[in-house]
């Protein structure tokens, strides 16, 4: 199509190109809607001179008609035009095409996620210690993410700069810790014991060594008499069978809203047994997960009675894991779906 | 929060080394940022004298100084031409490190006896920044005139200390070891002492008058719990005393005047913020006679000059300090600029409040403003130390700045906080602990962190003391015992469980098995986000509609929750091929979440999806049957050996997910939806050819994508097992012809209920779709792999099984060829 005036030349060709790249309803309302390009093009009408204003009308009239015709072929067409023959869905390969070994791609070694593999190393580790699986929710809201966790609202903890919210108020969660109410709730009465593996995410601006999406695993064990040595050993075991290694560990203060007492577990670094590596930053030391006995607040809040039972949670992240001992530099890779970079594992 | 060693010691003994010292704070307090040994920091200052004072020959901006250093006399030039005999300042002797290196670009703050415009110099005059005690670098600091020539300059003004950084987040909870008063008394307890406040602030004590009328009012008593305000006159604002100004920079804190310097002191030390207001500018603002304070929330739009110069716009959540009529301070955050004291003041209002946590912080993040006064104020202060935090800075300001007492005490105190009163079962607190310690044990490791304990059986009544505002539950005190016996001498134990198995996790261990089965066939795993951009969307003709959106997404191309995988996959694809990977197959496990589907909370549904994308540029015909095959070998490794596949144009909208989001996506005439016991389980398909241009995406690309909640319970362990036969095997071809429409399945499936009908133990294997062109019908070859059980098959069963085969096909308007 012909257009004298350049506005409107320019918002048609906008327009077409803006088809291979916009849905539809952006469409619409860039090009028709209140506020749209076609409104203001008509509105311009007033800026033109008086001998050229029935022309531009026109032209402003067909530009909007083409746009209209257009998107309604959009909205229209759930076929769309190229191929009219179709195929027999149930048949193993295609018609004169039966050279079954090139239907399949030939050749290929497949690879499992570095991520996902170690994992399900971790949690088979849990198994053998009797430990439920049960994987974190992806999508939450706040009374699992934050109230169970005695964070009420108006808490620090819950601002809006730390956790993405959707629209409806539900959240991706921050922690895997939401799952804690569900996990007690679901077995009823003590004992628990259940590991919870899962995605979190946090709104964070990503670098080397930041992500906004992580792996995490969650560990909760309730029963009578639980106490932190027990929770203190548990760790310490469950390491030692990853690492596969003894180590040395030490326990620093620390505070988290839902244990009481609380605490950052470190151990000595598996890589260079104590001696010092780039991995532990040569202090011999690798600060690994936070963990506590699980506050009395949060167990009554699960129907379980703090007077009778008590129980420890703990908290890690897997990703950076992976990255150390792989020896990968940037924690990006692991969601980069590079080839380059899976193929490897 | 920096705590200097020496300020401690003033408070606590101190019996430990400094490297037990940090030893016992990192594992009983928090971690340790930094330890720095100020004595390493000054070593080798030592005082002078000036004995005379000569001017440069050659320059007009020098000075030549004689100094005595201490029994031995020594010549600096200086730039600072106004020192005269008498004057005592800091030197620095050559080969000595300077404290803080003004000019880094000169030299590397190593002084050295250097020449000056022809004349020797042998070190350096030290200005108040070179010691790190000030901004000042026009002259060189002049020392307390009672100083004497050629002693230590550390000793002199305790610079002879350590200072422990300890990580504040390790003391989140924590708000009364934000001053060290707080820190002094974990250290006592800590090594096992008792601890006891000084005097001043056990029982505090203020001298009031009525010589000039202080008129207070709290409007907004539910955030602001107390307020304190008291009026000093004869005020003159000066430089602090040394110690002072070194105290401070010591832990940070840039010293201003005496007045303002009192204030954070007395902030550092006991965690309780301060402010002071220049009464006479207050009335000055106010058009008042009489000073009045208003506590109020802001109007929205008001807006305030804070002292770093700034100008805010306030909201009507923000608290506000006012004059009665406009704000002069954003209540415990910053005060405002127009108020400030400075070399003019002569009387002045003090401040002590307590202001609400939560309010504190969202102010705080919302106007960008971190001040040391929010760090405290955002941690749980105690109102109770109002008073003895003010009634020792007005000593202070008798005391260094020459001031008097000049009003009443206004204490704003609606509703006090009480001790609260906690019950230790010893029992108890051993078994959740893991320690066995005595009543007494724990008695004293209360007491001596100022609790009061009384003793009853086997239990303790503890009287918290309010400036533990932290402890609230009796699992708080467990917390402060297990800290201070030490957690690493908790003794590691393992609980006992019986030895039943844990529970199975079915979709988990689906979800493992499915990762083995793709990637056993050739397939690589990725990970995406679940996070995706509306222009990707639109690329593929996805529905916004269904998808969640973020309020607060990091970026635009994270705004969506995605509520299926394959769009985040293909956009993996063409970034691979660039990098030369022409053959490959990409897919992921991963959940997605629809605005439609709600589970049984009312929370959107977490649906498990296998998306995989197939990337074959060897197949010259339509790539679904690609992404068909790759289909075929899953469901083969599941056991599923019953299955249809509708093309998507065929498969009712609605009824099926598929059709509502892919079938503007995918080619409908070449793509179909899988169905299992009339459920409808996935897709298998090929981008229509406008897709494909839109995104960029090679036409030999075929994709599926499978719903795993609903093909669980479809997968079975049961193999179909037949015991093989001992006779031959008879291999035999048979090529059907039959109309172009036929679909595939309906023959195999016949062929195989004739020789399921007769137990032949068989295989059945396609091995050719022929069709000419222009022709109507096609032509299906299937070989067939045939076993008798009892018996070696023969001529005649094999013509018989034609017959049967070609009386089947008739059905199907077909023929045997």
């Amino acid at each position: 199509m012909e257009f004298k005036n350049q506005d409107i030349k320019n918002t048609y060709d906008k327009f077409n190109e803006d088809t291979n790249s916009l849905p539809l309803k952006e469409l619409t309302a860039k090009y028709l809607g209140r506020n749209s390009l076609v409104k203001e093009l008509l509105a311009k009408i007033k800026n033109i001179p008086d001998d050229q204003k029935k022309e531009y009308g026109q032209q402003a009239n067909e530009l909007s008609r083409y746009i209209e015709e257009k998107l309604e072929q959009i909205s229209n067409t759930p076929i769309f035009q190229g191929t009219k023959e179709y195929i027999d869905p149930t048949a193993p390969f295609d018609i004169n095409q039966n050279n079954s070994s090139e239907v399949y791609p030939k050749g290929l070694e497949g690879t499992k996620n570095p991520l996902t593999q170690e994992m399900d190393r971790v949690l088979d580790i849990f198994k053998q210690m009797g430990f439920d699986i049960i994987e974190s929710r992806q999508l939450d809201d706040d009374y699992h993410m934050f109230e169970t966790l005695n964070i009420p609202k108006g808490h620090p903890a819950r601002d809006i700069w730390d956790t993405f919210w959707t629209e409806e108020g539900l959240i991706p969660p921050a922690h895997t810790s939401t799952m804690q109410n569900r996990v007690m709730k679901t077995a009823g009465q003590p004992p628990v014991r259940c590991v919870i593996p899962g995605m979190c995410y946090r709104n964070e601006a990503t670098d080397a060594s930041h992500e906004h999406t992580l792996f995490q695993i969650e560990g909760v064990y309730v029963d009578k008499n639980i106490s932190v040595g027990d929770m203190l050993g548990t760790i310490k075991t469950y390491l030692e069978a990853f690492f596969q290694t003894k180590l040395e560990i030490k326990v620093q203060p620390a505070y988290f809203p839902f244990t009481e007492p609380d605490m950052e577990f470190v151990i000595s670094c598996p890589f260079c047994k104590k001696t010092g590596c780039k991995v532990c930053k040569y202090s011999g030391w690798m600060e690994l997960m936070g963990c506590g006995e699980i506050n009395p607040f949060v167990l009554r809040e699960a129907g379980i009675d703090p007077e009778v039972y008590s129980g420890f949670a703990w908290g890690f992240g897997l990703d950076r894991l992976v990255m150390v001992k792989n020896g990968i530099q940037d924690v990006r890779r692991f969601r980069s779906g590079d080839l380059n970079f899976l193929k490897q594992f | 929060m920096k705590i200097s060693v020496n300020w401690l010691k003033q408070y606590t003994d101190i019996d430990l080394k400094t490297d037990d010292l940090v030893h016992a704070l990192e594992t009983k307090v928090g971690a340790v940022e930094e330890v720095i040994d100020l004595s390493e920091k000054y070593k080798g200052i030592i005082t002078a004298e000036i004995m005379s004072k000569k001017e440069h020959p050659d320059a007009d901006k020098l000075a030549i100084y004689q100094l005595n250093i201490g029994g031995k006399e020594i010549q600096v030039v200086a730039g600072d031409k106004t020192l005269v005999a008498g004057d005592k300042v800091a030197y620095f002797a050559p080969g000595v490190k300077v404290p803080y290196n003004a000019h880094p670009e000169k030299y590397d703050g190593v002084v050295s006896k250097i020449s000056l415009r022809g004349v020797e110099s042998e070190g350096m005059m030290a200005s108040e920044i070179e010691l790190d005690l000030g901004a000042d670098h026009s002259k060189v600091m002049r020392l307390d005139p009672s100083v004497k020539a050629g002693e230590s300059f550390a000793k002199l003004y305790d610079l002879d200390d350590v200072i422990i950084d300890i990580e504040n987040k390790a003391l989140a909870n924590r708000g009364d070891l934000f001053g060290i008063l707080g820190i002094a008394r974990e250290l006592s307890g800590i090594q096992g002492k008792p601890f006891s406040s000084p005097d001043w602030y056990a029982k505090p004590n203020i001298e009031e008058n009525d010589q000039i009328p202080l008129k207070i009012t709290n409007e907004i008593e539910a955030f602001c719990r107390r307020y304190i305000g008291f009026i000093m006159d004869n005020v003159t604002i000066s430089e602090s005393p040394t110690w002072l100004k070194s105290l401070l920079s010591k832990v940070g804190i840039r010293p201003i005047n005496n007045v303002v310097d009192i204030t954070n002191y007395m902030m550092y030390l006991t965690s309780q913020p301060l402010h002071a207001f220049d009464l006479d500018k207050v009335l000055a603002k106010s058009g008042k006679k009489e000073t009045e304070i208003l506590i109020r929330l802001a109007k929205n739009g008001e807006t305030i000059t804070t002292l770093d110069g700034k100008t805010v716009v306030l909201d009507d959540s923000t608290m506000v300090i006012t004059d009665g009529n406009d704000p002069i301070a954003i209540a415990g955050v910053m005060g405002g600029l127009d108020t400030e004291i400075d070399n003019t003041t002569k009387r002045i209002i003090i401040e002590s409040a307590s202001f609400d946590r939560y309010n504190i912080r969202k102010t705080s993040m919302r106007l960008g403003l971190f001040t040391e006064a929010v760090t405290r104020y955002t941690k749980a202060q105690d109102p109770n130390q109002c008073l003895p935090t003010i009634a020792k800075t007005i000593e202070l300001v008798k005391e260094l700045a020459g001031g008097k007492e000049a009003s009443k005490l206004y204490d704003n105190y609606i509703q006090p906080v009480t001790p609260k009163t906690l019950d230790i079962n010893i029992q108890r607190l051993n078994t959740i602990i893991g320690t066995e310690l005595s009543k007494d044990e724990v008695a004293t490791i209360l007491k001596n962190l100022e609790y009061s304990v009384e003793e009853s059986d086997d239990m303790l009544h503890v009287a918290v003391p309010t400036f533990r505002q932290d402890v609230q539950i009796a699992e708080d005190l467990y917390e402060d015992i297990a800290r201070h016996f030490g957690y690493n001498n908790i003794k590691l134990t393992l609980p006992s469980r019986s030895i039943s198995p844990a529970s199975v996790n079915q979709m988990y261990e689906f979800k493992r098995k499915l990762r083995g089965i793709v990637s056993g066939a050739g397939a690589n795993e990725i990970l995406t986000y679940n996070f995706i951009d509306s222009k990707v969307l639109g690329r593929y003709n996805i529905n916004l509609d269904s998808a969640y959106k973020l309020k607060n997404p990091l970026s635009p191309e994270l705004e969506y929750m995605r509520y299926s995988l394959l769009p985040s996959i293909l956009e993996k694809v063409s970034f691979n091929m660039d990098q030369g990977y022409s053959k490959f197959i990409l897919y992921e496990i991963n959940k997605g979440h629809s605005k439609d589907e709600q589970d049984e909370e009312g929370l959107p549904y977490e649906r498990e999806y296998l998306g995989a994308v197939v990337v074959n540029p060897d197949y010259k015909g339509n790539s679904y049957y690609s992404s068909k095959a790759l289909l075929s070998k899953i469901l083969k490794e599941l056991n599923i050996k019953t299955y249809d596949l509708i093309l998507l144009k065929d498969a009712q909208e609605g009824k099926s997910k598929w059709t509502d989001r892919y079938s503007k996506m995918l080619d409908v005439n070449k793509s179909a939806v899988l169905v299992i016991n009339e459920l409808y389980v996935g897709v298998v398909g090929q981008l229509s050819t406008n897709v494909s241009a839109k995104s960029k995406t090679p036409e030999y690309i075929s994709m599926l994508e499978l719903d795993l909640q609903t093909l669980l319970p479809l997968a079975t362990d049961s193999y179909g097992y037949v015991e093989p036969s001992r006779y031959p095997k008879t291999v035999q071809d048979f090529c059907f012809e039959v109309i172009l429409d036929t679909k595939y399945k309906d023959v195999h499936e016949m062929v195989e209920r004739v020789v399921t009908d007769i137990d032949y133990i068989h295989v059945i294997q396609p091995l050719d779709i022929y069709h000419r062109e222009g022709e109507e019908k096609k032509r299906v070859t299937i070989r067939l792999e045939l076993q008798h059980r009892d018996r070696t098959l023969t001529q005649y069963d094999v013509t018989q099984l034609r017959g049967t085969l070609e009386k089947e096909i008739e059905k199907f308007k077909g023929k045997i060829v």
